[in-house]
């Protein structure tokens, strides 16, 4: 009995090592590109792509069959180390994927087919959607430099979609929401070099597709045979990316093809429309119609109406989201679903506004938008993000976001202008643009009260108000802020005027209430600021030390360093303007030797004016950073470097007073 | 009959919803925003209960009830997730009730709860056993409570010890906690409870001996800027069926032996490879764990959690990845087969205020792993997952090492760096009229302070090291030439030259910022800007700390500013920055002594007052003008 219990796994264990060891292949070659791929021809590069092909067949249902091999040579033990294993996403409520084939070239000539028994099919890591994504994850035997090692996948479906009845194990559930339809957005460069990167694909013949090229060019060709219509594009010998601070989305960087079936936008835009109603999306039951005349109370207007409306929906819809299983993707959570849960993503919680406004008698509708790059013309689905367009007069609309709105006295967050949407309308929507945002809406406005004593001791308040975003971002640095840090933060702040800076007391007005302008008052005393002696006192201007200088309001300022060239444009959180001003008082009877001088700058991108001046005991500071744009081209860069550089000085140069 | 039935119906939903009402009102008295207002959630109750069987199977029962107090707090709770071993475990009775301040009840359905493989498992195949399940609450507004319940049972016994711990403090305050541990009568449960004096009940109820420990009101902490060893510093519970350091020595010193033992043709090679350039043992040493720690990459999950069972060394050099301790059995095993005796060992802080090894000899407290090797006859302590120019012995100063090699069973603490940590610089530096600076002078680190390990190995190296410490010592100045006088782990000394240009600083005014020596434990940091802290700030180690700096000045240039003298002690540290001179000369002295590592949260504002005040511009600035 012993020797059989211990015999079994025994057995056991060596078949499952025979199954899980590579086999090797005799009498065949490895792929001829590979010798060319050399340390020497890729200096710096870990590992080279050296073969990227996609195969695309579409069905007349707009079902696409997609088949990908990647071939990978490593030149470096970290290049080796980053391909241990390899892993491919896919959702299986709408999508189907499976490793065909992976296979090692080793340096030496070897090949070793692995077994795909060892293929790993697991639950994705999620963080904050949870919509149960899986992954099959390929363990890679041990790579050495000189190694390649080659994957191939098959995949059908959508990664996100629509879900439709699926329950006959047809391939009915991988068809796309928009029935007879294929869209794609390729990117033919990538963080390592490429070798050669190909995309083709096959369609019925009387599919005409809509395609274009940007952000460099392609080779192309196309073919047309019994089974469709072939297109094909290639790129060869791409360099690695190289990545700069700020820099835009990948899809504005990077070479890119763009296709879609589709024939317009307002097509799309009907679809969108209509597979919403169709889902009752927006139906509202007595609860929340509670609710909204309970928010809507007293308020006169429809724009305060509807104000209230959406600070209620971002406040109190909790960005998290949770799968409702069919229609999940494209389809918004019904308002009645998400007024129980408290909880969706950007488009749930656009889906509860739209709710709440249809519950209101307004006419709203789901809009579909990218938040960190262009939508090009193409009608490819190329949107992360959901919105709301009420329809305020006809074809006039007014948008709307409570998922970028919490908090906030915008309706639509100036982080998003300029920004590409179109609008799920029955009429349908062409692509449209909202208008950029002018910095000044978006100032930050520092006002510096201080007093200096003999001793160089500094004590003061300041004041800080902001417009719109920046307004935002700083009732945000409050409200989603752990309660018992909003202190620290802000002695953080104040610790950019000194080490020695103590926060003597701060207050700030209700973060949550949006209809009030949000004001922070920090008073503050820094022991010895001032370099004292021999009856002078020598100390840089506290206001200029830019206390709100930190990663949300001056998140330009990473890429506002001189570079010599500068080669993608920089997409910032939004347009800015700050507006210092200080009244610094001396001890009796000093007076001003000496103050910073201001070297003004006024360039495409941003610029900076400042002064300071002696009067009636004190010197009187004014300041203004104005970066003028969200989305600033490359060759402009040097007038953001020079606008941020020029405020430094002016902040890092000495004032000597005396009497 | 259809009538009948829809009666039964009507009178059950009737029934549930008084229920609901009934149970909404449960939590009507509970404290909230009032009492705690600078709580963003505060935890009315919550109750850990662990049930070991006679065959060694875990049962946890999992209880808490909390209250929303903020909006950041819905965020803060929203998604907890709990880790388990799906081969080994089943998550079970799972539920998420949430009590609505209008009275409703929000019962979370099956798609709130989502299973998914931990981010830093996801490129790690080996360890696919492990899930976390993601628990998203619904219906959460202020004033909300949220009851979250869990079973976590094993299905087969796979513990060698039942061990773990639990804090009974954290960024929540909690009202009441109760943490139960059943073991079966007979079982030795061994415990310490760190950094408070919770005693436990103990019963004996029919086949098991049970352990309660309750605390209420628990305070809440700031963790924001705190790093892992400070957080240690709250009072947690340790427990394990472990008997001794002696037994964990041999079952954890047992798998691992066996693991390094497990080479393999490939590994030898790698390391023939790694080592081919390399002269001395030192080198070979340093070349093999560069290799290990960049380029296996490192699986950050507890190792505690993995049972302390390493893979073997020829299989983690296969994967091309590993959790600490397998790294650790990789670089062992490499350094044996390029002649290197190695051994890894557990380790963990021992500071009496932070962490004490206690009672518990629990391996889940030994939560770092590295490894001693013999080079030159002297021990040469490596980090798996760093190079020896990122972390060396200093980086363990005040563990309790545990070696994972059978038969060496006890609990050790780690040598010192070096007799005495010091540091010193010495700069001389000239001005010239056109205000252009040369100087030359000297940096002395020893001990603790010992900067051989990232200054060692090339010119390059000590060129970075050097020019780093001339950034810290007199920001702006160029390195013109270095020569090393002494270079050992113990001391490194090395002679400088430079030059540069005192900064324009004003109309007429040129600077010269001299800061404290390169290295210096008193330097602010970052994380010294908020002015209170509840935890124990933890300094690198204790250390002695000189620096001069000398300049002469010529004809026609006055000193605008000197800094006047700063004395500062009695905060767990004592310094004294003096300036002397003037006109042609000026001299800066710095001395300071830190006696202690550990900063206790009373003297903390003392503490940063004195680094701000040697920090501060206005104690560092020299300047400078013509003379009329």
């Amino acid at each position: 009995m012993l020797r059989r219990k211990s015999g079994i796994p025994l057995a056991g264990a060596m078949a499952l090592a025979l199954a899980a060891a590579p086999l090797l292949a005799f009498g065949q070659k490895p792929p001829e590109a590979l010798s060319k791929v050399t340390a020497e021809a890729y200096p710096g590069a870990g590992a080279v792509i050296v073969n990227d092909e996609t195969n695309v067949d579409v069905e007349e249902s707009g079902l696409s069959h997609v088949t990908k091999t990647k071939l990978v040579k490593v030149l470096t033990d970290a290049g080796a180390a980053s391909y241990a294993s390899i892993r491919t996403d896919y959702d299986p409520a709408s999508s189907f994927a499976e490793v065909k084939s992976a296979t090692v070239y080793r340096a030496d000539g070897r090949i070793e087919h692995l077994p795909l028994s060892t293929v790993l099919d697991l639950p994705q890591p999620q963080d904050m959607i949870y919509w149960g994504p899986r992954m099959k994850l390929t363990p890679v035997p041990k790579l050495e430099p000189g190694d390649a090692v080659e994957i191939t996948t098959v995949s059908k479906g959508f990664v996100i979609a629509y879900l439709r009845d699926g329950g006959d194990g047809s391939d009915e559930r991988y068809i796309p929401p928009m029935r007879g339809h294929y869209y794609d957005v390729v990117l033919f460069q990538a963080d390592l070099p490429i070798v050669r990167k190909s995309y083709t694909i096959t369609l019925p013949k009387d599919k005409p597709i809509n395609a274009k090229v940007y952000h460099g060019e392609l080779g192309f060709s196309s073919s047309f045979s019994d089974k469709g219509l072939t297109y094909s594009w290639w790129k060869n010998d791409v360099p690695a990316i190289e990545r700069e601070p700020r820099m835009v989305d990948d899809g504005d960087a990077m070479p890119k093809l763009v296709l879609a079936t589709v024939p317009d936008w307002p097509a799309k835009s009907r679809w969108f429309y209509k597979v919403n109603e169709e889902a009752k999306a927006f139906e509202w039951n007595d609860a929340i119609k509670r609710k909204v005349a309970e928010l809507t109370a007293g308020l006169k207007t429809d724009d305060e109406k509807r104000a209230a409306l959406l600070d209620w929906v971002a406040k109190q819809i909790r960005y998290s989201g949770i799968s409702m299983g069919k229609g999940e993707g494209y389809t918004l959570h019904p308002g009645i679903m998400t007024f129980n849960d408290r909880c969706g993503v950007c488009k749930d919680i656009a889906g509860m506004l739209i709710t709440m406004f249809r519950a209101a008698g307004y006419t709203a509708y789901p809009a579909m938008t990218e938040a960190v790059a262009k939508v090009e013309e193409v009608p490819a689905d190329q949107f992360d993000h959901c919105v709301v367009a009420c329809e305020i007069k006809p074809n006039v609309y007014k948008l709307y976001d409570p998922t970028w709105c919490p908090f906030s006295s915008e309706i639509w967050s100036s982080a998003e202008k300029p920004q590409d949407y179109d609008i799920g309308s029955p009429r349908g929507e062409e692509l449209m643009q909202t208008p950029p945002a002018p910095p000044e809406d978006n100032f930050v406005k520092v006002v510096s009260k201080a007093a200096l004593s003999v001793s160089g001791d500094l004590e003061g308040t300041f004041t800080i108000t902001g417009g719109h975003y920046s307004e935002t971002n700083l009732r945000w640095s409050v409200v989603n802020n752990n309660a018992r840090n909003v202190g620290p933060m802000f002695e953080e702040w104040l610790s950019r005027l000194s080490p020695r800076a103590e926060l003597v007391s701060y207050k700030t007005t209700d973060a949550v209430d949006v209809k009030t302008p949000f004001v922070i008052t920090l008073a503050y005393r820094v022991p010895g600021y001032a370099m004292a002696s021999s009856g002078a006192l020598y100390f840089k201007l506290p206001v200029a030390q830019n206390i709100v200088s930190n990663r949300r309001l001056t998140d330009f300022a990473a890429a506002a360093t001189p570079v010599k060239k500068r080669n993608y444009g920089l997409f910032l959180r939004s347009s800015r303007q700050f507006i210092f001003e200080e009244t610094l008082s001396l001890p009796q009877g000093y007076k001003l030797g000496s103050v910073p001088k201001a070297t003004a700058k006024d360039g495409a991108a941003a610029s900076f004016d400042g002064s300071a001046a002696f009067k009636n005991g004190s010197v009187v500071t004014n300041e203004k950073l104005t970066v003028k744009k969200k989305i600033i081209p490359a060759d402009e860069q040097p007038s953001l470097a020079e606008a941020w550089e020029a405020m430094n000085a002016f902040g890092g140069e000495l004032c000597a007073a005396g009497k | 009959m259809r009538r009948k039935a829809f009666n039964l119906i009507f009178a059950a939903a009737a029934g549930m919803a008084l229920m609901a009402f009934a149970q909404a009102s449960k939590y009507a008295g509970a404290p909230g925003a009032k009492e705690y207002p600078s709580s963003d959630a505060v935890i009315l109750s919550e109750t850990i209960e662990y049930t070991m069987e006679p065959d060694g199977r875990v049962t946890e029962n999992y209880f808490r009830a909390e209250k929303v107090l903020t909006y950041q707090g819905m965020d803060l709770i929203g998604d907890p997730k709990v880790a388990f071993n799906k081969e080994n475990q089943e998550l079970k009775d799972y539920s998420l009730t949430t009590y609505t301040p209008d009275g409703r009840i929000v019962e979370a359905k099956a798609n709130s709860f989502n299973e998914m493989t931990p981010f830093e498992l996801e490129k790690a195949p080996a360890y696919m056993a492990w899930r976390q399940m993601v628990m998203t609450k619904v219906g959460l507004d202020l004033g909300a409570v949220v009851e979250t319940r869990y079973v976590l049972s094993d299905k087969i016994p796979w513990r060698h010890f039942f061990e773990g711990e639990t804090y009974f403090a954290g960024p929540f305050p909690c009202v009441n906690r109760v943490v139960k541990i059943s073991v079966p009568k007979g079982t030795v449960l061994n415990y310490a409870f760190e950094n408070g004096h919770l005693k436990p009940e103990e019963n004996d109820s029919g086949a098991f001996t049970t352990y309660t420990w309750k605390m209420e009101g628990a305070r809440q902490y700031t963790l924001a800027r705190s790093t892992a060893a400070e957080i240690a510093a709250l009072p947690h519970l340790v427990f394990t069926t472990c008997k001794s350091w002696k037994e964990a020595n041999e079952y954890a010193g047992g798998l691992v032996d066996k693991a390094v033992g497990q080479s393999s043709r490939e590994l030898r090679k790698k390391a023939a490879e790694i080592t081919a350039k390399s002269s001395t043992a030192f080198e070979k040493a340093s070349a093999i764990e560069d290799y290990v720690a960049d380029d296996i990459p490192q699986v950050e999950w507890p190792v505690y959690l993995t049972g302390f069972v390493p893979r073997a060394a020829a299989e983690v050099f296969e994967s091309g990845y590993g959790t600490q301790l397998d790294k650790a059995v990789l670089l062992c095993a490499m350094l044996r087969e390029a002649g290197i005796a190695a051994a890894p060992a557990a380790c963990g802080l021992a500071i009496p205020g932070i962490e004490e090894a206690g009672d518990a000899p629990s391996l889940s407290r030994l939560d770092q792993i590295i490894v001693r090797a013999t080079v030159d006859g002297k021990a040469l302590w490596l980090d798996p997952c760093a190079r020896l120019s990122e972390k060396s012995q200093r980086n363990f100063q005040d563990c309790k090492v545990l070696p994972l090699t059978a038969g060496h069973g006890e609990l050790e603490a780690l040598a010192p760096a070096g007799d005495t940590s010091s540091l010193g610089s010495d700069l001389h530096v000239t001005l010239a009229k056109d205000f252009s600076y040369s100087g030359e002078g000297t940096f002395v680190f020893s001990g603790n302070y010992s900067t051989y390990y990232a200054a060692q190995g090339s010119g390059k190296a000590l060129k970075t090291a050097v020019e780093r410490w001339l950034a810290s010592a007199l920001p702006g100045s160029e390195l013109v030439s270095s020569s090393v006088n002494t270079m050992s782990p113990e001391k490194v000394s090395v002679k400088v030259t430079f030059k540069g240009e005192a900064k324009k600083a004003g109309k007429g005014l040129r600077s010269l910022e001299p800061g404290l020596p390169p290295g210096s434990l008193l330097a602010f940091a970052g994380r010294m800007s908020s002015q209170e802290r509840g935890l124990p700030l933890l300094l690198p180690f204790p250390g002695h700390e000189e620096a001069v700096f000398t300049l002469e000045i010529p004809g026609g240039l006055k000193p605008a500013y000197v800094p006047g003298p700063l004395k500062k002690g009695g905060a767990g540290a004592a310094a004294a920055l003096d300036w002397t001179g003037g006109g042609k000369e000026v001299r800066m002295r710095f001395v300071a002594d830190v006696p202690a590592r550990v900063v206790r949260p009373g003297g903390y504002p003392a503490f940063r007052s004195l680094c701000a005040a040697l920090s501060a511009e206005s104690s560092r600035t020299l300047l400078f003008k013509e003379t009329d």
